[in-house]
């Protein structure tokens, strides 16, 4: 790798990184798992960098990679453990039990998306893409994106609703 | 409830709101990029090599099978020759084989015997396995095994068997794939098991870090939201008797170490023992 496009990556890494884990937490449901996967996943760009950096969306590329490595890395786990760790500073067994409990909820019922139609609610309401970028990233087309997504929000509000009920 | 978009959005962000960043992610990266161009260029060279040399190791193989009798792939334990020496890889938990068994030589050897038989041979421990806990639980005698499959990956296994039967009858409850093929540094764990059973009482099993003084849980669904109970803690273990045909599917933690929450997890129930 030469120089110039060693330091590009840093400044990519120095400025995505946040990003890229928040997102792998709401892919995987675990900061252990999140942090797996961003590094496994920007350990392989990092390998291709040179060509990576070429390209015209350098982040569409990384999140195709890292959404492809939460999905291997989810294969043969038979179950997995959750780090829900919603915020460090509010997360202490006093904070709003309202508010942590719609959270966990919602972490929850996203995990018991498939695949794809977490990928798609994520990049879509988390990144805020577009539903052609979600589905240049996805590799499906936009109609796909479409109703992947409208089918996982649909999910996530009967989980959410059934949890309600049970309170 | 998420009635509109613009709710699902906020509390996606809210829920990321805390997730820290990794300040030695870039260095963890361009570390384990270069480890893996060194490896990748050596199975090269090595591949290239191992042409030539496979047709002499061939021929010898053919000689010196003759007679030889046939050696079972059994798992190399520790350099102690145990499972509870040293950890050399630093993805494994460098944590000292805690529970009132963890020094008893029979009971390792029957655990690691179970562990080699697992049928799911994707999360079998094939090299470096590390006991990090054997012992008894309410109702039954358990061993949590870590160590690397045979892709590279990072494994727990826990075994288990019924109080009153003999420690050759431990099996593998489950074995799962906790981390991927490369190395973290800034992360506290804690690793926990969960076994039901539809018509007697099961276990819940939670070993945290060294030091870990006090485990907090909730289990979910809950019947007015989260309720943080104490969880008996010995030695930085704790355990406790699952109800049978528990009515609740699943359970937050939270591992304390002198007042510091040191880990948040979740685990499911449905482990089931035969």
């Amino acid at each position: 790798m030469s120089e110039s496009s060693a330091i590009d990556f840093s400044d990519y890494v120095t400025s995505r990184s946040r990003s890229l884990l928040r997102c792998a937490f709401l892919l995987t449901g675990s900061l252990a798992d999140a942090e797996d996967a961003v590094q496994s996943a920007l350990t392989k760009v990092y390998a291709v960098w040179p060509r990576v950096a070429r390209v015209n969306d350098v982040d569409a590329y990384v999140h195709r990679v890292l959404i492809n490595t939460v999905r291997r890395g989810a294969r043969g786990r038979l179950r997995e453990v959750l780090l829900p760790q919603l915020n460090r500073e509010e997360s202490s067994l006093q904070a709003s039990e309202d508010r942590y409990t719609h959270r966990m909820d919602l972490m929850a019922a996203l995990r018991q998306l498939p695949p794809k139609q977490r990928a798609a609610v994520v990049l879509r309401y988390h990144e805020d893409l577009s539903e052609a970028k979600t589905a240049e990233i996805l590799g499906c087309s936009v109609g796909t994106v479409k109703s992947q997504t409208s089918r996982g929000l649909e999910k996530l509000r009967a989980l959410l609703a059934v949890e309600n009920s049970r309170r | 409830m998420l009635a509109s978009d613009d709710e699902i959005r906020a509390e996606l962000r809210a829920i990321t709101e805390g997730v820290p960043d990794r300040p030695d992610l870039l260095q963890a990266v361009t570390s384990a990029g270069r480890a893996r161009r060194r490896r990748r260029q050596f199975v090269s060279v090595t591949l290239t090599a191992m042409v030539v040399a496979g047709v002499a190791i061939g021929v010898t193989t053919l000689v010196g099978s003759h007679g030889s009798d046939h050696k079972s792939n059994t798992l190399t334990l520790g350099a102690s020759g145990t499972l509870t020496g040293p950890v050399t890889d630093p993805r494994l938990l460098n944590w000292p084989a805690r529970g009132d068994q963890a020094s008893d030589q029979a009971f390792q050897e029957e655990a690691m015997r179970s562990q080699e038989n697992n049928p799911n041979t994707t999360n079998r421990i094939e090299s470096a396995p590390h006991l990090l806990f054997a012992g008894d639980v309410p109702g039954a005698k358990a061993a949590i095994i870590e160590g690397i499959n045979a892709s590279n990956e990072v494994v727990v296994a826990a075994l288990a068997t019924p109080s009153n039967q003999p420690d050759g009858s431990l099996e593998v409850i489950e074995a799962r794939v906790i981390a991927a093929a490369l190395p973290k540094t800034n992360m506290q764990h804690s690793v926990s098991f969960a076994v039901t059973h539809a018509a007697q009482p099961g276990f819940l099993l939670i070993v945290g870090a060294p030091g870990t003084d006090e485990i907090q849980f909730s289990v979910q669904p809950g019947p007015s939201g989260p309720e943080f109970r104490d969880l008996t803690v010995q030695d930085g273990v704790g355990s406790s008797e699952l109800p049978a045909a528990p009515d609740f599917r699943e359970m937050f933690y939270a591992v304390q170490q002198s007042g510091r929450v040191d880990d948040y997890s979740y685990v499911m129930f449905g482990g089931t023992q035969h």
